[in-house]
C-alpha cells in the first residue's frame, strides 16, 4: 500500500458510511532495526494547516482553542481501526463517538434553531 | 551621447504624456456623448426620469474622476489639458443644470443644454 | 425521457446562466471599444470552459468526486493549498462583484444607490440556498437567466452585418491600442473560464447522481449549452458595438451599457438591461455561495449537498454562510462592482493554469475517469489549454497596468 496515494488526503468514514473529514496527517513510529509503522492517522484542519507550514498548526490550534472546540482534535485514529481502504477509507468507529462530532453537533444546534433548515 | 539620450527620454516623456492626454480627451469624448444618450432617450420617452437622472448623477461622478486627473498642476502646465480641464469643468455645470431640468421634467430646458453641450470645445463631440 | 428532459434542462440552465457581471462587462467594453474585434475572444473562451465543463462532469460522473475533492485527493494539499486558497480569494472578490451587480440592476430602476440594496440582494440569496434544494436552484435560476436572451434578440434586430460578425471569428489586430484590446481579450477569457464553474458543476453532478451511462448527456450539455451561451455573450458584445461605438460611448458603468438596449427595446430598454444584469448577477452569486460551501466541505470531508437539510450539513451551511457574509462586507464598503469585476477575472487569468493543469494529469488517470480517459485529441487540446493559461498568467498583469 502507498501510504500518500491510497490514504493521505482520503476521505474518511465510519463504520456507517458518514462522513469524518480527511486523512490530514499518518504519524509513524520508527524504532532502531525495524521498518517505520503507521501509528496513527490523524484528521484536523490544525494537522492539514502544520503538512503547509508548522507555523500554520500553531494559528490554527489557537484558533480552535479560542472558539472552545480543540477538546480531543486532532482526532486520531489507530490503524487497528481500519476497516477497509478503497474509494474512502472506512474506519470502525461511529461519528458521533468521535471528537469530529463536537464541532458539527454544536452547530447542528445553532442550525437547527433557523426555520428551514431541516 | 547624453544629448541623444536626453532627446530620447524627452521624446519619450512627451509622448507619454502625448497618450495620456489622448486618454483623458477619449474618455471625455465617451462621456459628453453619454450624457447626449441619455438625455436623447429621456426626451424621446424611452427612458424614465429616474433612470435618467441616476445615470446622469453616475456619468458626473466619472466627469469628476477625470477633472481630479487633470486637477494636478504638472498636467495644468500643457495648454491642451488646461482646455480638456476647462470644457470638463463647462460640462460638469451643464450636467448639473440637466439634472435639475429632468426633475423638473422641463424638455425645453435639457434640448437648451443639450445643445451647449454640443458645443463646447475640447473633450466634446 | 428522463435523460432527454434533463439534457434540454441542462441546456437551458447553461444558456440562462453563461452571462453574469464579468462577462457582460468584458462584452460590453470590448463592443464599445473595438466594435466586432474581440468576438474571436468570446469564442475561444467558450470552446475553453465547454471542455472543462464537460471534463468536471464526467469526472464527477465516474470516480462520485468533485473537482476539489479529486485534486486534493490525487496532488495532495502541497500542490492543492496554493491554488485553493487563490480560488477562494477570488471566489470572494466574484461573488462581492456579483451581488454589486444585481445591486446596481435594482438601482437601474429604483434610482435608490446601489449600497442600499446590497444586504437585501445578500439576504435573498442566502433565502434561495437555504429553503431551496440543488434542482430548484439550478433550473429555477436558469430559466429566469433566460430573460438573458434579450441581448441576442437586441444583436438580431440591430442587423449586424454578418460577414463582419463571421469575420471577426478569426483574431485580428486593432487599428488603435493594443495594449488595451490585448487586455479585454485576456479579461473575456478570465471572465468565462471561471474556476468556481468547474467544481459546481461536478458538484451538481454528484448531487443529480449523473451516472457513467449517461456521459453523452454531460457532453452534450457542456458543448450545445456552452455553445448558446456564448452566443449570448456575443449578443451582449454585437449590441454593444453596434449602439455603444458609433457614439463613442466607452463603457465605464452599467447605466451607460444599459444605453445599448433604447434602439431595440426603446422604453423597455432599463428594466429588460436590468432584469438581465440582475438575474444574471443573482444567479451566479447564488452558485458562487454554494460553490463555497461545497469547496470547504469537500476539501476538509464534511458531510455537503444542496439536497440535504441544512442541519444534516451544519458544517457546509454555516461555511457558505459565512463566505457569503464576507462578500457582503467587501461589497459595502462601496468599491465600484465594474472595477472588483475587473479585479477578479484578471486574478483569475493568474491562477488558470493551476485550475487547468490538474486535468491533464486526472482526465488520464484509471483511477478517477476508469476506461473514460481522454483521448489524444483531447489530452492535446488539454495540453494548448495549459500552455495558453499559461502564458496569459504571464502577460495579464503587465497588460492590466499597460490597458487596464
Amino acid at each position: 500500500m502507498d501510504l500518500i496515494r491510497d490514504v493521505l488526503d482520503k476521505k474518511a468514514v465510519d463504520r456507517n458510511g458518514r462522513e469524518l473529514g480527511r486523512i490530514d496527517g499518518v504519524t509513524l513510529l520508527v524504532r532502531d532495526g525495524s521498518p517505520p509503522q503507521v501509528a496513527t492517522l490523524e484528521i484536523g484542519p490544525a494537522v492539514l494547516a502544520g503538512r503547509v507550514w508548522p507555523a500554520l498548526r500553531r494559528w490554527a490550534e489557537a484558533l480552535e482553542h479560542a472558539l472552545g472546540i480543540d477538546e480531543g482534535r486532532p482526532v486520531r485514529l489507530s490503524v487497528d481501526q481500519v476497516l477497509n481502504i478503497n474509494d474512502h477509507v472506512k474506519l470502525n468507529v461511529a461519528f458521533g463517538e468521535t471528537p469530529a462530532a463536537a464541532l458539527e453537533q454544536r452547530l447542528r444546534r445553532w442550525v437547527g434553531a433557523i426555520p428551514g433548515s431541516s | 551621447m547624453a544629448l541623444i539620450l536626453a532627446i530620447a527620454l524627452g521624446a519619450g516623456a512627451c509622448s507619454r504624456t502625448d497618450r495620456q492626454l489622448q486618454q483623458q480627451r477619449e474618455k471625455l469624448d465617451s462621456l459628453s456623448a453619454s450624457t447626449a444618450a441619455i438625455a436623447d432617450a429621456w426626451l424621446a420617452g424611452s427612458t424614465s426620469g429616474t433612470f435618467t437622472t441616476t445615470a446622469l448623477e453616475q456619468t458626473f461622478v466619472l466627469l469628476e474622476t477625470q477633472r481630479q486627473a487633470l486637477a494636478v498642476p504638472n498636467t495644468l502646465v500643457d495648454q491642451r489639458a488646461a482646455r480638456l480641464s476647462q470644457a470638463a469643468e463647462a460640462h460638469a455645470r451643464l450636467l448639473a443644470a440637466m439634472m435639475h431640468d429632468v426633475r423638473a421634467a422641463d424638455a425645453r430646458a435639457v434640448r437648451e443644454h443639450l445643445s451647449k453641450l454640443r458645443t463646447i470645445g475640447p473633450g466634446s463631440r | 425521457m428522463t435523460a432527454i428532459l434533463d439534457l434540454v434542462l441542462g441546456i437551458v440552465t447553461s444558456i440562462g446562466g453563461f452571462v453574469e457581471v464579468g462577462s457582460i462587462s468584458t462584452a460590453a467594453q470590448a463592443g464599445s471599444e473595438f466594435g466586432f474585434q474581440l468576438i474571436w475572444a468570446i469564442a475561444i473562451a467558450t470552446g475553453m470552459v465547454a471542455m472543462l465543463i464537460e471534463m468536471s462532469g464526467r469526472l464527477a460522473a465516474v470516480s462520485r468526486r468533485s473537482v476539489a475533492a479529486a485534486v486534493r485527493e490525487r496532488f495532495g494539499v502541497h500542490f492543492h493549498f496554493v491554488p485553493l486558497t487563490a480560488e477562494l480569494i477570488i471566489d470572494l472578490l466574484l461573488l462581492a462583484a456579483e451581488i454589486g451587480g444585481a445591486a446596481i440592476a435594482v438601482k437601474l430602476l429604483t434610482g435608490i444607490g446601489f449600497q442600499v440594496w446590497i444586504l437585501p440582494i445578500a439576504i435573498a440569496v442566502w433565502l434561495v440556498l437555504w429553503l431551496s434544494g440543488f434542482s430548484v436552484i439550478e433550473y429555477g435560476l436558469g430559466l429566469l437567466g433566460l430573460v438573458t436572451l434579450s441581448f441576442v434578440v437586441s444583436a438580431w434586430q440591430l442587423q449586424p452585418d454578418t460577414a463582419d460578425v463571421a469575420a471577426s471569428l478569426i483574431p485580428s489586430l486593432p487599428g488603435h491600442d493594443h495594449a488595451r484590446y490585448a487586455f479585454l481579450a485576456v479579461s473575456i477569457l478570465g471572465a468565462t473560464v471561471s474556476p468556481y464553474l468547474l467544481n459546481f458543476y461536478s458538484s451538481g453532478s454528484i448531487e443529480e447522481k449523473l451516472t457513467e451511462t449517461e456521459l453523452w448527456v454531460n457532453r452534450t450539455t457542456a458543448y450545445v449549452g456552452m455553445c448558446f451561451g456564448g452566443v449570448v455573450s456575443m449578443g451582449v458584445l454585437v449590441t454593444s458595438a453596434m449602439v455603444l461605438q458609433p457614439r463613442g460611448i466607452l463603457v465605464d458603468s452599467y447605466d451607460q451599457a444599459a444605453l445599448m438596449f433604447v434602439p431595440v427595446f426603446d422604453r423597455w430598454a432599463v428594466p429588460l438591461f436590468a432584469a438581465a444584469l440582475g438575474i444574471g448577477c443573482f444567479g451566479a452569486a447564488v452558485e458562487l455561495t454554494l460553490n463555497a460551501g461545497y469547496t470547504f466541505a469537500q476539501v476538509f470531508g464534511w458531510s455537503w449537498g444542496a439536497n440535504r437539510p441544512r442541519r444534516d450539513a451544519a458544517r457546509f451551511s454555516v461555511a457558505f454562510t459565512f463566505v457569503l457574509l464576507g462578500a457582503v462586507a467587501i461589497a459595502v464598503i462601496g468599491f465600484d462592482p465594474l472595477r472588483l469585476t475587473m479585479l477578479s477575472v484578471a486574478l483569475t487569468v493568474i491562477v488558470m493554469p493551476a485550475v487547468v493543469l490538474p486535468f491533464l494529469v486526472l482526465m488520464n488517470d484509471e483511477k478517477y475517469v476508469k476506461r473514460h480517459t481522454s483521448g489524444v485529441i483531447g489530452n492535446v487540446c488539454l495540453a494548448l489549454l495549459t500552455v495558453l493559461a499559461g502564458l496569459l498568467a504571464l502577460v495579464v498583469v503587465p497588460l492590466e497596468l499597460l490597458g487596464g
